[in-house]
């Protein structure tokens, strides 16, 4: 009979007819390995989702730029494009503006409004009219023709309603205006931005509709065909002071790399899920090798090899894996609706705007999972396999046997618990190697074995103290009840274990997934105490691009009442590949009522240089993105400004994407 | 009085056990000789080491000191991969305890050491059916341990022993279990493998039901041969 199919035979005879008599404990360990690899497998489906957005979003919207024409923490004047255009290197050049809109009247969510040159922007983008005949070839230039006119996307129309010829009012931050539909986008190329829930207008329209008279965000250039670094300094010669050019793959890099590190963080601690079900299949292979040893004498005894048994305990672990991962599928699929929206949020609120429609089945990230949980449950089954193993064939026989027993006592284990756990803090002090906090990992791994292996000798002081308190209260039958866990050993503190692990885990990942967003906003918002905090409509997802109208600060700073303001701003700026918030405000007035929790610095010597505007402030986070700590200089062009400042301390921030904190305010204001 | 050369050789043949720093005797310096065709019968007190000597000839454990060679195997010198198969192909065990794996059906029981061997499956299982006519438990072939009486688990296991046509048969305590009436079966069985198929049978028994067929009797004491009886 050929080895395997014996091999498969004796599995079912011997292991699967087990597993079905004690069908309750097999599927509570199938339920724990289903549970733990459904939130490994979802989590990561989750985030590759976002990931897989962003990233087609990026591509679709750049369309076929080479180069983008951008000012950091500005905009750029639209005389530029003409300027660009005669350069002999530039094929073509598209202005572009874009901002979220809200729909007046109608409960909605902001959807994304892109202004372009309906003709020049044609040789950058393929922006497509759905369903568009030949007589309707001129729609296209109407965006021109018109004023206050728009095509939108398929998604926009369904849920407004809205057809060709219909008004829809928009607001921004200085006015609301009626748009009127021209027709509907096709559903490719740059239209799948933002799930389809974009319109596109004319340029002129956008900047009188924005208040934004000369201005836009960036211009895309399209070059000719190699292009030598000498003609693109040519072009950079071009470019007024303050004005760069940017490739679009870097930006779309430093967006992927923020969900990626949010991504890596979270697949570790969803692959602790899988150690939930690691702790159950050690514990139930464990149990099987230990209750059957007498028939794995038996099976010793008549002719199979220690080979064999070691195999037919880890198949047992290998099984419980394949079929606890197939359980998973139903788990996961539920899990992962849930979780998309969840994931999605996060990131577009901590790093960048993703907007996941569906989800995207990535067979690499299912096969991994299928693999990961595989080989874990196999991994848990190893060491009683070996154990089954070395069961010595002699059992068979009715010899009285004195085994001696070598465990260690609770005590043992808990000092090397308390051992694992006294090294967490130092370790999760270590400096990230490479973009990878390796030894943060290990920490958290530590944690949680050295709380399992301390588990025993709880559990033992516990059923001491138990069996007293229970006798008292109910006789010798719960005296006895007390004393069982006492004595139960390693098997009920391997549950135990895996109870710490699962309860950790899940504390960590709503953290990561939820409560991390709303705690993060809730801070951001009572970093400082105001009675009142006045910004921009839709400042958040707009970027805080648009500064509140002049009027509105004229008339605040013409209230009579005793009133404290503070002025603040913000800019989105990258660092090399790092993106990062550039926030400045008048501390003489947020040091009375607002406090940072300084990691670094001398905050009383500090706080004079900031006022005067000697100096800034780097979060913790960005500290370590960029290397630059207390003592360095902070360097970088804010709308057109060149800025070196001292770095005087490194303050805690948990926005993920750094922040930076000055007084230079009132400069930058003045220079407007 | 036997032509042919011992099919059990055993030469100063002891083992013991020493869990912690005491020292256990299991057996101690046996010289033992047995003969194909012959039916012994091991005697002797509880822990007078019965069971230990039958399990160093089974393969299961390795003897301490001294020679032991079974059907030209030299037990003191075998791997454990060469022990694992003389247990399946040179030796048949029937247990005090049945020893039968509760999650395998008659059948099942029976078939397995033959598949284990690697002979095949069809070969197997008219065997087993053979065998299992011949111990009457043609109508039990897919009950499980569990579902049979005494008497039927122990001939259960006999048709296992049998099954990779042993040359050798040891029984450890085989009727220790059963009321007398099954017992007298078992052990007629046993002599009936002796008498008929020339297999030499070992049993290790505190009862008297298999004195009388016996060829060799081997008295042990404190684990050495106090007294050794040939008949015929
Ligand atoms: N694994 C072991 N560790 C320590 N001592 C052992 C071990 N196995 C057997 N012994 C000892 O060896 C001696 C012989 O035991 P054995 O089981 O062979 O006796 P027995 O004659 O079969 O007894 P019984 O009639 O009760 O079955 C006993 O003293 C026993 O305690
Ligand atoms: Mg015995």
């Amino acid at each position: 009979m050929p080895k395997v199919a014996l091999f498969l035979r004796l599995f079912s005879w011997f292991s699967i007819r087990h597993m079905l008599k004690h069908r309750g404990r097999t599927i509570t360990v199938l339920v724990g390995i289903a549970l733990g690899a459904a939130v490994f497998t979802s989590i990561r489906l989750s985030i590759h989702a976002s990931l897989d957005s962003f990233s087609k979003s990026m591509n679709s919207i750049s369309g076929r730029t080479d180069w983008t024409v951008v000012r950091p923490g500005g905009r750029v004047s639209d005389t530029l494009v003409g300027l660009l255009l005669r350069h002999p290197c530039v094929r073509a050049a598209s202005p572009i503006l874009s901002t979220y809109v809200k729909p007046v009247q109608k409960e909605a969510e902001p959807f994304l409004l892109v202004g372009v040159d309906p003709i020049m922007d044609r040789s950058l983008r393929s922006w497509q009219i759905d369903r568009l005949n030949k007589e309707d070839a001129g729609l296209w230039l109407d965006l021109l023709k018109y004023p206050y006119t728009m095509f939108i996307g398929h998604p926009l129309s369904r849920q407004f309603e809205l057809a060709a010829g219909d008004f829809l009012t928009l607001e921004h931050t200085f006015r609301k205006s009626d748009f009127r539909v021209l027709g509907k986008l096709a559903p490719e190329g740059p239209a799948i931005v933002e799930g389809g829930r974009i319109a596109i207008t004319d340029i002129a329209t956008f900047q009188e509709f924005t208040n934004l008279h000369g201005l836009i965000d960036r211009i895309d250039l399209r070059l000719r065909p190699a292009v030598s670094e000498n003609d693109l300094e040519g072009i950079r010669r071009l470019l007024p002071e303050g004005v760069f050019l940017q490739s679009p793959t870097e930006t779309r890099k430093s967006g992927q790399q923020m969900i990626q590190a949010y991504q890596l963080n979270l697949s570790i601690l969803s692959f602790v899920s899988l150690f939930v079900g690691m702790f159950l299949v050690y514990s139930i292979v464990a149990l099987n090798a230990a209750s059957r040893r007498h028939e794995l004498a038996i099976l010793r005894s008549i002719g199979a090899s220690s080979h064999l048994l070691f195999l037919l305990f880890l198949s047992e672990g290998l099984f419980l894996g394949v079929a606890g991962w197939l359980m998973a599928i139903p788990i996961s699929s539920f899990l992962v609706k849930y979780l998309l929206y969840g994931v999605s949020k996060t990131i577009s609120v901590l790093f960048v705007r993703v907007h996941v429609e569906n989800l995207v089945l990535s067979g690499w990230e299912i096969l991994l999972s299928f693999g990961i949980t595989v080989f874990i449950s196999a991994l848990s089954a190893y060491h009683p396999a070996r154990k089954a193993m070395h069961v010595d064939p002699k059992e068979v026989l009715s010899i009285s046997r004195q085994e001696k027993i070598l465990k260690k006592s609770p005590f043992q284990l808990a000092v090397i618990g308390f051992f694992f756990i006294f090294f967490v803090w130092p370790l999760s002090r270590l400096p990230v190697i490479s973009g990878f906090p390796l030894a943060g990992y290990v920490a958290i791994f530590l944690l949680l074995t050295g709380f399992s292996f301390l588990s025993p000798w709880g559990l033992h002081a516990m059923g001491n103290f138990f069996a007293l308190f229970l006798g008292r209260l109910g006789g010798e039958p719960a005296r006895l009840a007390g004393l069982y866990v006492r004595d139960s050993g390693s098997r009920t503190s391997i549950s135990v274990g895996a109870l710490i692990t699962a309860v950790a885990l899940y504390t960590a990942l709503v953290i990561m997934v939820h409560s991390f967003r709303e705690t993060v906003e809730i801070w951001v918002n009572q970093t400082i105490s105001g009675d009142l905090f006045l910004r921009p409509k839709m400042a958040d997802i707009n970027h805080h691009r648009d500064p509140l109208p002049p009027e509105v600060i004229r008339t605040i700073k013409n209230i009579k009442a005793p009133v404290d303001l503070v002025p603040y701003r913000r800019f989105y700026l990258n660092y090399d590949e790092a993106l990062y918030q550039f926030e400045a405000m008048d501390f003489q007035n947020f040091a009375r009522y607002g406090k940072f929790f300084w990691i670094k610095g001398n905050p009383s010597q500090s706080l004079p240089k900031l006022i005067e505007g000697e100096g800034v402030l780097v979060s913790e986070v960005f500290a370590s993105q960029t290397g630059l700590t207390v003592g360095d200089f902070y360097q970088s062009r804010i709308e057109g400004a060149a800025l070196q400042l001292p770095i005087l301390g490194v303050i805690r921030d948990y926005r993920t994407q750094g922040g930076d904190l000055s007084i230079i305010l009132l400069d930058i204001f003045s220079r407007k | 009085m036997y032509p042919t050369s011992p099919i059990i050789s055993a030469k100063a043949l002891t083992r013991t056990y020493s869990p912690g720093t005491s020292t256990i005797i299991g057996i101690n310096e046996i010289n033992l000789e047995v003969f194909p065709g012959q039916i012994v019968v091991l005697k002797g007190n509880s822990g007078s080491g019965k069971s230990t000597l039958l399990s160093l000839i089974a393969g299961l454990d390795h003897p301490t000191r001294g020679e032991l060679t079974v059907a030209n195997h030299d037990l003191k010198t075998a791997t454990p991969t060469a022990l694992t198969r003389y247990r399946r192909d040179v030796v048949g065990m029937v247990f005090q305890s049945f020893n039968l794996l509760p999650t395998l059906n008659v059948l099942e029981n029976v078939c397995l050491p033959g598949l284990l061997a690697g002979h095949p499956d069809s070969r197997v299982r008219a065997k087993a059916n053979e065998l299992l006519e011949w111990l009457e438990l043609k109508s039990r072939l897919h009950h499980r341990p569990s579902e049979l009486s005494g008497g039927e688990m122990q001939r259960t296991a006999i048709a296992r022993a049998l099954i990779n046509d042993p040359t050798l048969i040891l029984a450890d305590e085989p009727t220790g279990n059963l009321d007398s009436c099954n017992g007298k079966i078992v052990i007629d069985l046993l002599v009936d493998l002796n008498r008929h198929q020339g297999r030499t049978v070992i049993i290790a028994t505190h009862s008297k039901l298999a004195d009388p067929y016996a060829t060799l009797q081997i008295y042990l004491r404190d684990g050495t041969i106090t007294k050794k009886t040939c008949q015929r």
